[in-house]
């Protein structure tokens, strides 16, 4: 298990040279100079000149590619074009802030996903199943703009209970979080309903309940522990988006977390950032998708990684 | 009184196309430490009326009675039926490698049915697991409670099902074609086990299979069923000498035997089972009979005593039974038949 997870760890390293090699190609390719952006629209050619020596813009890009990685390597993600702050530390203050969006996100997810399908699959073909499956549906095409400005609606303005921008105390992450767990709470409830129905269907179901089981034992410790498998394999990569995707919320929101920072540095053409940022986001994904593998280990005795 | 008591069994599953009757108007009494075969071929019903016996088919709506130990299973509560159920009545299913769940371990899932039944404490019950499987033949039964279903191979994985089934004593065990997915070489193995632990313990016991030659040498009585009826019953010794029913004359001239001339073919039997949404009219089996005549298409025949062998033989069939306008196959040899 142990070295299992340190192979898998060494594993993650080609992929993020790649990550690291695209991420370089793509700011680069982009149009538009930061060095003009930097300087503004009435700086003088010279300016601009500075700025581009003094950015190391000059240098032929493989040169800035080895200078990048090496920077990497001592945990140097370079400064903001844009405001001279150390990238590191801009991630540092903005992840935490998604990490608690995505927290309340996953909650909502597992809390309300996890349980609607598993009655909804068991109580098949009730109204109970009906309404589950409708609400699912709700949640999974309402987009987040949409069902975002609902929420501000009802429980920033009319309610008045919760704030409905910014951040600052648990509170503002309520709505935002709940916001962006709505779609992945559908996902999972669906996802749960098909797999816990498909379980229900296979003859060790029909073993468990030929020895005299209780409804309880036979759909909670026979059908459910099969079940959890692909519910964990999308959850796993649920974690992945929620932590990345929260762009639509953040900004319905005002939300100053790593999705806003991205999109602002973007077009800012705040290279180190965007890169960094994609850097960070990769890893999210890569560490999520080790934590599911990890987590098959301990569900399904079949999968071994000795 | 009698173990089991089947009275008039009925099993129909509501489907787009109508109405199906899978199991109509089955009767059979069981002693205690008999062993009754049924046999037929797929879609005879043979597994729904199992499955009817253990309440395991919550989809079919069931019309009869199930005696057992003074209770009739068909309306006893769902609690009732659980205490029953793993504890009085156990079942071995088909497919050994599908019917033990994947990711506990085979000593949980004996456990699990010892202590539920028994109320046994947690070491009580792994003794007696442990002891079930050295029972049923699995070397180092207590290092192999801690593995897992996909570490045993599909033999040892059925022998696993009969500790399953064994684990609280019951007095009866449902077996729906236990060796059908199991190599040649494991089956005799499996059945003889089987056959060796219900005569120790008096169990009773169901043998469901579409093979003859498994009946032959394991069971007391066999019931032969054809289209969801029962077309045949007799014991096993009498089945075998003095068959009276086409259908059986068909079952056994497509099997092979070591006792008849095997320089002739197998015969298979022609033609599909009736369509049970839409049962023919006549006698379920007449398409395929070689000996149909006008009767057999008109009016349903009664599973009624064979002319030539009262009070050892039902046989559903005009041919065979005394009675005006029928019997024209009273004392033919099935094994020397002739167009008839």
């Amino acid at each position: 298990m142990l070295l299992f997870a340190l192979r898998r760890l060494l594993q993650l390293v080609p992929v993020l040279i790649g990550v690291l090699v695209i991420a370089f190609a793509v700011t680069r390719l982009t149009p538009g100079d930061p060095a003009e952006i930097m300087g503004g629209f009435e700086a003088s050619d010279e300016t601009i000149a500075a700025i581009r020596e003094d950015m190391g813009l000059n240098e032929p890009i493989h040169r800035q590619f080895v200078i990048y990685l090496g920077n990497i390597l001592t945990g140097d993600l370079g400064r903001s074009y844009y405001n001279g702050r150390e990238v590191t530390r801009i991630i540092s203050e903005t992840l935490p802030r998604t990490a608690a969006l995505a927290g309340v996100a996953l909650a909502f997810t597992l809390i309300v996903g996890i349980p609607l399908g598993v009655v909804s699959a068991l109580r098949k073909d009730t109204w109970i199943d009906l309404g589950a499956r409708t609400l699912a549906l709700a949640g999974v095409s309402a987009p987040p703009f949409f069902a975002g400005l609902l929420a501000i609606l009802v429980f920033a303005s009319y309610l008045r209970i919760l704030p409905s921008y910014g951040a600052g105390s648990w509170l503002h992450v309520v709505l935002p979080g709940v916001t962006l767990g709505l779609s992945s709470a559908g996902l999972v409830m669906r996802l749960t309903r098909s797999a816990m129905l498909e379980v229900l269907n296979q003859n060790y179901i029909r073993t468990a309940r030929a020895k005299g089981l209780p409804p309880r034992m036979v759909n909670y410790r026979h059908a459910f522990r099969n079940a959890s498998i692909p519910i964990v394999t999308i959850t796993g990569l649920q974690l992945g988006s929620l932590l990345s995707g929260a762009v639509l919320t953040e900004t319905v929101f005002a939300y100053p977390g790593i999705g806003r920072l991205l999109v602002r540095s973007i077009f800012e053409r705040d290279f180190p950032v965007v890169q960094g940022l994609i850097l960070l986001i990769a890893v999210i994904y890569l560490v999520a998708n080790l934590l599911v593998d990890l987590f098959y280990t301990l569900v399904d005795p079949r999968i071994s990684h000795g | 009184m009698p173990l089991l008591d089947v009275a008039d069994l009925s099993a129909t599953f509501s489907t787009q196309q109508g109405d199906l009757r899978a199991v109509e108007g089955v009767s059979f009494q069981m002693d205690e430490g008999t062993t009754l075969g049924i046999v037929g071929e797929s879609g005879s019903g043979k597994s729904v009326m199992a499955l009817s016996i253990m309440g395991l088919i919550p989809s079919a709506r069931l019309g009869g009675r199930i005696g057992f130990e003074g209770d009739d299973l068909l309306s006893l509560p769902d609690a009732r039926m659980r205490r029953i159920r793993g504890s009085r009545i156990a079942m071995v299913f088909q497919d050994p490698m599908s019917s033990l769940n994947p990711v506990l371990t085979v000593g949980l899932q004996l456990t699990e049915v010892i202590r539920l039944h028994t109320g046994a404490s947690r070491p009580e019950a792994r003794a007696r697991a442990e002891e079930l499987l050295r029972t049923v033949g699995i070397p180092e039964p207590r290092r192999r409670l801690k593995d897992y279903p996909h570490q045993f191979s599909g033999g040892m994985r059925q022998r696993v099902m009969i500790a399953l089934a064994l684990a609280c004593d019951p007095v009866l065990i449902l077996a729906d074609e236990i060796t059908t997915a199991l190599d040649v070489t494991i089956q005799a193995q499996v059945l003889a086990l089987l056959k060796t632990l219900t005569v120790e313990r008096q169990t009773a016991l169901v043998m469901i299979t579409h093979d003859l030659g498994v009946v032959a040498g394991h069971t007391d009585r066999v019931l032969v069923m054809y289209g969801g009826q029962v077309v045949e019953q007799a014991t096993t010794a009498e089945l075998f000498e003095h068959p009276r029913m086409p259908y059986t004359w068909g079952l056994l001239d497509s099997m092979p035997r070591m006792d008849r001339d095997r320089s002739k073919p197998l015969v298979p039997i022609e033609g599909v089972p009736p369509d049970l949404l839409d049962p023919p009219k006549g006698c379920r089996f007449r398409d395929r009979c070689r000996f149909a005549r006008d009767i057999c298409a008109s009016r349903a025949p009664d599973l009624a005593p064979a002319a030539d062998r009262p009070g050892a033989h039902l046989v559903r069939c005009w041919g065979t039974q005394d009675r005006a306008g029928s019997g024209w196959l009273i004392g033919t040899d099935h094994t020397a038949p002739t167009e008839a």
